[in-house]
């Protein structure tokens, strides 16, 4: 976690010499590459150097400018909101490397996006900031855009077609930090060059069968949750898998870069799908109504992404008591996937939310194992429909551990659904409390008064 | 701690290094203060410090300074491996927290200095290897820039803007979101 103060013999940013000094102090401002040399020398365990000329000046007073890299980067490291590193980033040209060079600072606190692209960022004493506009690559980008998921930096956005029936017409990644812009096969096409190759794969221990087309020569299709397994940098082979819900029928549609369609699969689980995972390679699909996990095997050939066999696998949570409902997340932490199972029961809204379940799932064992978890070992959990992850809270002063902020309604919420349920649960004591009541209502609802699922957004440095 | 048995402890607490500023000015400090600065415990482990160890980079104001953190921290450190041997009853975990919450203060009133002092005490601390002072003073800097825009902090730390147009522009692109 620290990033290395290492021995004295540890080499420096080399650049810092190179430098030409600036600033007020200009001249002294040299001292501190006269300091970077000298704590080489003390390398030596004998005599180190005698105290040049000018060394034994009463104040070194430096350049503040010239600070070596690896020390602003512990500084970068202890602001926890990346607004915060962004403005230090700005002020001059050596800041502007900060930390980037030598051992990376820790990540900053998420960011919650919401649909229409507002954020707002989360603050070490758990409150929100006011909600900003990030600007889209272009103005015709933007027109009819929502955010339907993220990975690290990354956003993923989607537009719909003109007219309401015809689905979403665009979909892309764009880093919210570098405003890099990856573009993404149409979810929605009419006339694909007819090459289309299907397969139908039986579930395995369940019933049923998903469908899955690559090259299909129409399909219609409206995200409302992309996940991606890995950063999608150039030369990346991460896989990108979506959730479509269009005329109440779903859709799972699966791409990888190189693809100039996605694959396209229905059927059998999908169709009621509750949370989907790209997890080591497979994707999991919990279902809403029959608690099952299912697998997806995907492989890969010169055509692209497939489907090559689905699992079902029986769940067996502990049941509770007044309990008629649930909603599950699955969320990856330290390499293991957890299910996070919101237990709901009595009236409406958050206050009625009778248990908080979150447990380790066992793929090793047939069928899996769930065990719950009282601990995060220190760790937040920041649960949305469209992106949660696991935090490392514990390394920011303030920052509360074991909690597991939520801002959540299922990722299909019924049109005239209640509003979301927004509260922080602490696993160690099993209490709740408000959380993000900030943001009003309003601006999670669209014009017609429908939900828009938030985002949460993890830069990666 | 520089001994291992407790035996030795009472030598190795007598056991005292010279430390000579830029200035030449000579520190007599303990052991058990001197080795806070991994710098100074590897000198040491290395048998190099007969004569004393000059610290050509470290002035007597800044040295001084210090050297008041290592004293008081070093007491700290050996308050807690006593109080992790077999003392557990609550008067002595009672103790125990208000010395915690006294380096606290003392931490803080540390830290009341001015930005010049700041920065060499940064220099000292990660040419020394002081990691708990480079912490303390890294976070000092850090709350201090907390909502602050670009301007406000470089007028608090006197950086010139040497950015040049198309950098700045490329900034204002990639950092946009960041700001009002």
């Amino acid at each position: 976690m620290d990033p290395g103060r290492g021995g004295p013999g540890r080499s420096r940013d080399p650049p810092l010499h190179a430098r030409t000094p600036r600033g007020r102090w200009q001249s002294p401002s040299r001292q501190s590459a006269a300091w970077v040399q000298a704590r080489r020398s003390t390398e030596c365990p004998t005599a180190p150097e005698p105290p040049g000329p000018g060394a034994g000046r009463e104040s070194q007073q430096g350049s503040w400018a010239d600070l070596p890299a690896d020390i602003l980067g512990l500084v970068v490291g202890r602001l926890p909101r990346a607004d915060d590193r962004a403005r230090l980033r700005s002020a001059c040209r050596a800041w502007r490397a900060a930390g980037r060079v030598h051992g990376r600072p820790p990540p900053p606190l998420p960011l919650l996006v919401l649909s229409d692209f507002a954020f707002s960022s989360f603050c070490a004493d758990g409150a929100m900031t006011r909600a900003r506009r990030l600007l889209l690559p272009s103005r015709e980008m933007a027109v009819d855009a929502r955010c339907v998921g993220s990975f690290q930096g990354w956003l993923v956005g989607v537009q719909l077609n003109k007219g309401r029936y015809f689905g979403d017409g665009r979909c892309f990644l764009m880093n919210a930090f570098t405003r890099d812009v990856v573009c993404l096969p149409p979810p929605s096409v009419s006339t694909h060059v007819i090459d289309a190759y299907s397969r139908s794969l039986p579930i395995a221990n369940g019933s049923g069968a998903v469908h899955c087309t690559v090259n299909g020569a129409q399909y219609v299709m409206s995200f409302c949750k992309v996940v991606l397994s890995s950063s999608p940098d150039p030369g990346s082979k991460c896989v990108v898998a979506a959730i479509s819900v269009h005329r109440s029928a779903a859709k799972l549609a699966l791409w990888r870069p190189g693809m100039t369609s996605w694959c396209v699969c229905h059927g059998g689980c999908i169709s009621k799908f509750s949370d989907i995972a790209l997890y080591q390679g497979k994707l999991y699909m919990f279902s809403k109504l029959t608690t099952n996990l299912f697998v997806f095997d995907i492989s890969e050939d010169d055509s692209g992404l497939m489907v090559s066999g689905v699992k079902r696998c029986v769940a067996k949570l502990p049941e509770v008591e007044e309990s008629y409902g649930q909603r599950w997340n699955m969320v990856e932490w330290h390499g293991k996937l957890l299910l996070v199972v919101t237990y709901i029961g009595g009236a409406g809204g958050w206050h009625n939310i009778c248990k908080i379940g979150v447990f380790e799932v066992d793929l090793s064992t047939n069928p899996f194992r769930f065990t719950e978890i009282n601990s995060l070992d220190g760790d937040c959990i920041f649960i949305s429909p469209c992106s949660s992850n696991s935090f490392r809270a514990c390394q920011y002063d303030g920052v509360g551990g074991d909690l597991i902020y939520f801002i959540d309604g299922g990722l299909y919420p019924a049109k005239n659904a209640p509003p979301f349920d927004r509260f922080v649960y602490s696993m160690r004591d099993g209490t709740m409390a408000p959380f993000a009541a900030e943001i009003p209502d309003d601006n999670l609802r669209a014009f017609d008064g429908s939900l828009m699922n938030p985002t949460w957004l993890f830069p990666s440095e | 701690m520089a001994s291992a048995g407790s035996g030795d402890e009472k030598a190795a607490a007598a056991a005292m290094i010279t430390l000579i500023s830029s200035d030449n000015e000579k520190f007599e400090v303990t052991e058990a203060t001197a080795t806070l600065s991994q710098t100074i415990r590897h000198m040491i482990e290395d048998g190099c410090t007969d004569g004393g160890v000059p610290l050509p980079n470290v002035t007597s104001k800044i040295l001084a300074r210090v050297i008041e953190y290592c004293k008081k921290h070093a007491t700290a450190a050996a308050g807690e491996e006593g109080s992790s041997s077999s003392f557990s009853d609550a008067a002595f975990l009672e103790v125990d927290r208000a010395f915690l919450e006294e380096l606290e203060e003392f931490d803080d009133a540390f830290l009341e200095v001015d930005r010049a002092t700041l920065f060499d005490l940064i220099l000292a601390a990660n040419y020394l290897d002081i990691k708990g002072l480079l912490n303390l003073t890294c976070q000092k800097v850090a709350d201090s820039v907390k909502g602050k825009t670009p301007e406000q902090i470089r007028e608090m730390y006197n950086i010139v803007n040497d950015l040049t147009p198309e950098e700045e522009a490329e900034i204002r692109r990639e950092t946009q979101w960041a700001f009002e």
